[in-house]
């Protein structure tokens, strides 16, 4: 072995720093010289394209949506019957809203307690007119319907809260 | 011999005219640059490669990228010294894109008989070698890399480099006995 060793440290030390390609290569190397440079991947570039790609997907989902929202919109504002009970609803509602407010013995709402009370009556009814007007627009949302008789519910409630307020007789002015 | 040397003398006196014209695009310049150095760089590319037709892909290639190159080269190290950086590399990634899954641990037989033929020596044995040992060999035995150059150079640990180093040394031995 230790002979093998020797003679291939001989072969290293021999061993030529150049060799001849065995054809000749300028040719296809100076076709290639005028071919532009191969640039790395731009990242923002990468990033701008994902981001294009991206807006379009969305844009063309809210389309869609759109597109398929608004042929049923149409057509239920003449013949569904889930419209129809939306308008039975509210109407329902804004009679016992009325019933209520005639039955109430005292003027809580002019109290200082009522304030607030009267307050969140009126943001609960303005949520609900902003929801029942989507609602017309989306009749098959059911989370939206669930959101929506709530409001009316907790209307409800706030109202009959403000006849137990401690408040003055609504007659006590006339009796003066 | 005098006549040789004076014809070196000539050559690199002329290399950084030769390489100022290059980067402005005189092809010609870059073409004479070619010929001081393409059997050097095809000598390294072949005994990474330790195939032919790969080695001769992997010269071209490699002048390609140097006249790409080249106006990033300012002149702080030598010329042949970036020069054989860029081709080790160029070799190095050549062998990547071509070689198949089993070439990495058995030494490709398609070339073996055409170089005995052709070349001296230790590159007819050179070729025989399975590939990773052969590379190391060749860097540490012949182009003086250091272990912990070559494991990072070729993205191995420098004692996976020593252990090939010895692999090889021992198939070599074992060829010449």
């Amino acid at each position: 072995m230790s002979h093998s060793q020797d003679k291939l440290q001989q072969l290293i030390a021999q061993t030529p720093n150049t060799l001849t390609p065995e054809r000749e290569l300028w040719t296809d190397i100076e076709k290639q010289l005028d071919k532009p440079e191969y640039q790395q991947p731009n990242h923002w570039r990468r990033l701008a394209v994902a981001s294009v790609v991206l807006l379009c997907a969305v844009i063309g989902t809210t389309l869609w949506n759109n597109s398929a929202i608004s042929p049923t919109y149409t057509v239920q504002t003449i013949t569904s019957p889930l419209l129809t009970t939306l308008a039975d609803i509210k109407l329902e509602h804004e009679q016992q809203v009325v019933l209520l407010e005639q039955s109430q013995k005292v003027n809580w709402q002019s109290s200082e307690l009522g304030l607030p009370l009267n307050k969140g009556i009126e943001q609960l009814r303005k949520a609900a007119e902003k929801i029942y007007q989507t609602l017309k627009k989306t009749p098959n949302d059911k989370e939206l319907w669930q959101l929506w008789l709530w409001t009316q519910q907790r209307e409800i409630e706030l109202l009959q809260q403000g006849q137990n307020l401690p408040a003055a007789d609504l007659n006590q002015g006339a009796l003066i | 011999m005098t006549a040789q040397l004076k014809v070196f003398e000539q050559n690199s006196l002329n290399e950084p005219d030769l390489i100022d014209s290059a980067k402005k695009g005189d092809k010609a310049a870059f073409k004479q640059l070619y010929q001081q150095h393409h059997k050097r760089v095809y000598a390294l590319c072949f005994r990474i490669t330790g195939q032919v037709a790969l080695a001769e892909d992997a010269t071209q290639d490699c002048f390609v990228t140097l006249w790409q190159k080249l106006p990033q080269f300012k002149g702080q190290s030598q010329f042949t010294t970036w020069l054989h950086s860029l081709s080790v590399n160029q070799a190095l990634n050549s062998l990547k894109k071509h070689r198949s899954f089993w070439s990495r641990f058995v030494a490709s037989e398609t070339d073996v008989e055409t170089v005995c033929d052709e070349y001296e020596d230790l590159d007819k044995i050179l070729v025989k070698l399975p590939e990773r040992a052969r590379i190391v060999f060749v860097l540490h035995a012949l182009e003086g890399y250091k272990h912990e150059e070559i494991g990072q150079l070729m993205g191995i640990a420098s004692g996976t480099s020593k252990a090939q180093y010895h692999r090889a040394q021992k198939l070599l031995a074992e060829m010449l006995d």
